[in-house]
């Protein structure tokens, strides 16, 4: 399995990995309290809302429109050598939003637009999200 | 719950230390802060030191150090963190300590040493107070997410770009008057709004300062407090919080948390907003000084940037708003700052902050935001 994100320094978990092996066939994966409903996207292994740990993974479509952004100029030093780039929140048909790069010309941005989120490839064995519109 | 009392504030001044590391700028607020009232370390029961990042630091349990270094020992001392509320979390803590009984007499000491690291480096260890696994990864500075914050203000009430320069303006003009500031100097509104671009719509002047320095008070009951000449109350103490994920909040126009802690602080104060004469707010950038009229119900919803344009947040203004030069131009040492806005209070309420001074002030707010808005703390102090 890829490791997640351009950065990180967490271990992978069973949520991520979920979220990673939907993405490589093309689906985008929430996770869904079988015991509340309440929906997570990204997905989370425990439900916050009723403590429960019952989750079952739920496919939704990636169409989104374009929330809100920004364009980072000075990132930090992690990331410096990627600066500058697109940072955005979609809002996806269920109301639940993701924050992730957007792909796009910079011309073209505006709140409302219509964003697509998919896979990534990137050096080193990881993969990612990102927004495309 | 007994009342509580600020009795004594001491100040470092505010800047690019390299002079100093972080338990030299704690002794220089606690030797004024003891010396003004005529205590020593005896006097004093225990110690809530607030340190936002030992990484800025570069010490590992920074309160042992500082604790040490003022004299404190073998009093109790611990260290509280809440990212930039770290200050007014750890004057939180010392008002339970203080109201339950459990001590009589605590000093408060906020300190950070930030400019140990280069600008690159501190930008990295903000970014990782995002969330390490959704966040991080994507490479969100700090002034990254309030921009997110913008450009949906921006979108949904048509605030411009040149209202959040008129914060900066108005912030670095009160900096000028203070000579503990980190940048004593005015800024026009032009170099302001045509600043480089940091994370887009803010520039460099839209975000506050990276600096080093610190600030203490003394809390006592109010059977001590009555010993003491001119004791300022707090009468309203009020927290919150918001989601970690800023792609899970309910909105990105403001911090709901802000107003649910304002109004716990009015309601525990037994007052109304309008009944506040003078206000130190959380301007880590100048969006959230405009959400912050909001969300503390300065103005209506939506109106923060026409709140600015009308110059309603200077002194005369419906709402004196950072006086002090805010974190803006004052400087935000992250633990430092909250317990800064305390001593800032402090002198307003007694009538001592000279060129700034709001005339006859008698009930002052603060408004301390951690993170992104994961802790609020809001109080309210009078004379």
């Amino acid at each position: 399995m890829k490791t997640f994100g351009y950065v990180s320094f967490l271990n992978q978990t069973e949520e991520v990995e979920r979220l990673l092996e939907g993405l490589e066939q093309g689906k985008l994966v929430t996770s869904k309290c079988s015991k509340c409903g309440e929906v997570y996207l990204p997905p989370r292994s425990d439900c916050a809302a009723c403590i429960s740990s019952q989750m079952v993974y739920e496919e939704i479509s990636p169409q989104a429109t374009l929330y809100t952004y920004t364009i980072i100029h000075f990132a930090p030093e992690s990331m410096v050598k990627m600066q500058p780039y697109i940072v955005a929140v979609g809002e996806f048909s269920n109301g639940a939003r993701v924050l992730a790069h957007l792909h796009t010309t910079p011309s073209k941005l505006k709140v409302g637009m219509p964003i697509k989120l998919t896979k990534q490839e990137l050096e080193g064995d990881r993969m990612t999200y990102k927004f495309v519109g | 719950m007994n009342k509580v009392a600020i009795i004594s504030t001491g100040h470092s001044r505010f800047g690019k230390r390299q002079d100093k590391t972080i338990r030299e700028l704690a002794f220089e607020a606690v030797k004024p802060c003891l010396e003004g009232v005529g205590l020593t370390q005896k006097d004093i029961d225990a110690t809530v030191v607030g340190v936002a990042g030992d990484m800025f630091a570069q010490q590992g349990s920074p309160a042992a150090c500082i604790v040490d270094h003022v004299g404190l020992n073998p009093q109790p001392a611990y260290r509280v963190e809440a990212a930039c509320a770290t200050g007014s979390a750890s004057i939180r803590s010392a008002y339970g300590l203080v109201s339950s009984g459990m001590h009589d007499m605590v000093m408060v000491i906020g300190a950070e040493k930030m400019n140990n690291v280069t600008s690159a480096k501190a930008t990295e260890l903000m970014a990782m107070a995002g969330d390490s696994k959704w966040e991080y990864p994507f490479g969100v500075s700090f002034p990254g997410f309030y921009a997110l914050f913008a450009t949906r203000h921006m979108h949904e009430f048509g605030t411009t770009k040149e209202q959040l320069g008129m914060v900066a303006v108005k912030n670095h003009h009160y900096g000028s008057l203070n000579p503990l500031a980190h940048i004593q100097k005015e800024v026009p509104l032009e170099e302001a709004v045509k600043a480089v671009p940091i994370a887009s719509p803010l520039g460099l002047y839209d975000c506050s300062l990276i600096s080093d320095g610190a600030a203490a008070v003394i809390m006592t009951n109010e059977e001590r407090a009555k010993q003491f000449e001119d004791p300022v109350w707090i009468t309203g103490i009020a927290a919150a919080s918001e989601p970690m994920l800023i792609s899970r909040r309910q909105t990105l126009t403001g911090l709901p948390s802000a107003t649910l802690a304002s109004q716990n602080a009015y309601k525990m104060a037994g007052i109304e907003m309008k009944d506040v004469d003078v206000a130190c707010v959380h301007d880590c950038f100048t969006i959230a000084e405009i959400m912050a009229y909001e969300d503390l119900g300065f103005c209506k919803k939506g109106e923060g940037g026409k709140f600015i344009e009308e110059q309603q947040s200077y002194i005369g203004g419906k709402m004196p708003v950072n006086v002090d030069g805010g974190l803006k131009a004052k400087g935000h040492p992250l633990g430092a700052t909250g317990v800064s806005m305390a001593c800032e209070m402090v002198k307003q309420l007694r009538g001592e902050a000279g060129k700034r001074q709001v005339p006859g002030a008698e009930i002052g707010l603060t408004h301390n935001v951690g993170q992104s808005g994961q802790y609020v703390n809001v109080h309210i102090y009078r004379r």
